[in-house]
């Protein structure tokens, strides 16, 4: 796992955050994650990031309230995450996370199908955070195991702040396309 | 002659905006070829075919090329095998060009390479294209 102290640092707070109920708090603690989650394009790294988010979306809907037991499992299990991190063993690492999405999957219930659902959109989200960091969308999908086309449909509805990036203004864009369908 | 090479995210926006049907109008009125290579149609086509959700997309993309309004390189006489090599070249400058903790940092894969290689090998044929 890429910059281990980092994640570290990432999921002791995520635990706060979990027991305070601080829902902005967990998400600024995912897209944290996102530019190493870009750059060293570790699927662990990408794993915290989409298990993170996915969080915030289950203290949003006030299911831990409602089931303290899943929220005590959780809480194990990101301090297991915790000690393989701090082990550096990356199967380990591997391991507790892959246990840490099996289990919210696997919880029954009413719950089930919103859960799965968070984690299909915490991925497509996370992507498209990736996406904004300069990987293609074609690299980008694969690595987050989404489709192209969810990819596309979400970042296309959310737009992203272009301010930086440098492009053919409109005018030029038009008189290019002009050109082309000149006879 | 000119060319259009369309890569897999317009052909995604076209058709879940269902302005498909435009790039029929277009073609008409173009003198020239719109063109998307086998990569770029293994995105938009075969793999989101096998998906229920998508599978309506997928299908009017596939339908454009039946009908001939989005071709392959062949139809300009590209040759497949010089393409697969620029691809590969363009894949490997561009995914060694960035390197992030000691790292190379993957950038783009085969469908927008291959865009980028037809565009060189259609402009060594001195073709006019834009993708």
């Amino acid at each position: 796992m890429q910059e281990a102290e980092n994640v570290l640092r990432i999921l002791e707070e995520t635990i706060e955050a979990i027991k305070k109920e601080e829902v902005v708090q967990l998400r600024e603690l995912s897209n944290q994650t996102i530019h190493t989650a870009s750059t060293s394009q570790d699927p662990d790294n990408v794993a915290v990031a989409v298990i993170v988010y996915s969080l915030s979306k289950i203290v949003e809907r006030g299911a831990f309230k409602e089931f303290p037991d899943f929220e005590k499992k959780v809480l194990h299990l990101l301090n297991e995450v915790i000690i393989s991190v701090k082990k550096r063993n990356p199967k380990e690492i591997h391991d507790c996370l892959s246990e840490i999405r099996k289990t919210i999957e696997s919880f029954s219930g009413k719950l089930k199908e919103y859960i799965k659902d968070v984690f299909r959109k915490a991925s497509i989200n996370k992507a498209s955070k990736i996406y904004e960091h300069g990987l293609s969308i074609e690299r980008t999908s694969s690595l987050l195991g989404i489709t192209m086309f969810e990819l596309a449909s979400y970042a296309g509805e959310r737009g992203f702040d272009e301010k930086e990036e440098k492009t053919i203004d409109v005018k030029s864009r038009i008189k290019l396309a002009m050109e082309m369908f000149e006879k | 002659m000119k060319a259009i090479i369309f890569d897999s995210g317009t052909l995604i926006s076209l058709s879940m905006n269902g302005l498909l049907d435009e790039l029929e109008k277009l073609k008409k009125i173009f003198d020239g070829k719109f063109l998307v290579t086998k990569d770029v149609k293994r995105e938009v086509v075969d793999k989101p075919i096998t998906i229920k959700r998508f599978e309506l997309e997928a299908l009017r993309i596939r339908k454009l090329i039946d009908d001939k309004v989005l071709e392959m390189p062949n139809s300009l006489e590209i040759n497949e095998n010089e393409l697969i090599k620029q691809i590969e070249n363009i894949k490997n400058i561009t995914n060694s060009t960035f390197v992030g903790d000691g790292r190379e940092i993957h950038l783009i894969d085969s469908g927008e390479a291959s865009c980028l290689a037809l565009s060189l090998l259609l402009n060594e044929k001195k073709i006019k294209n834009v993708g």
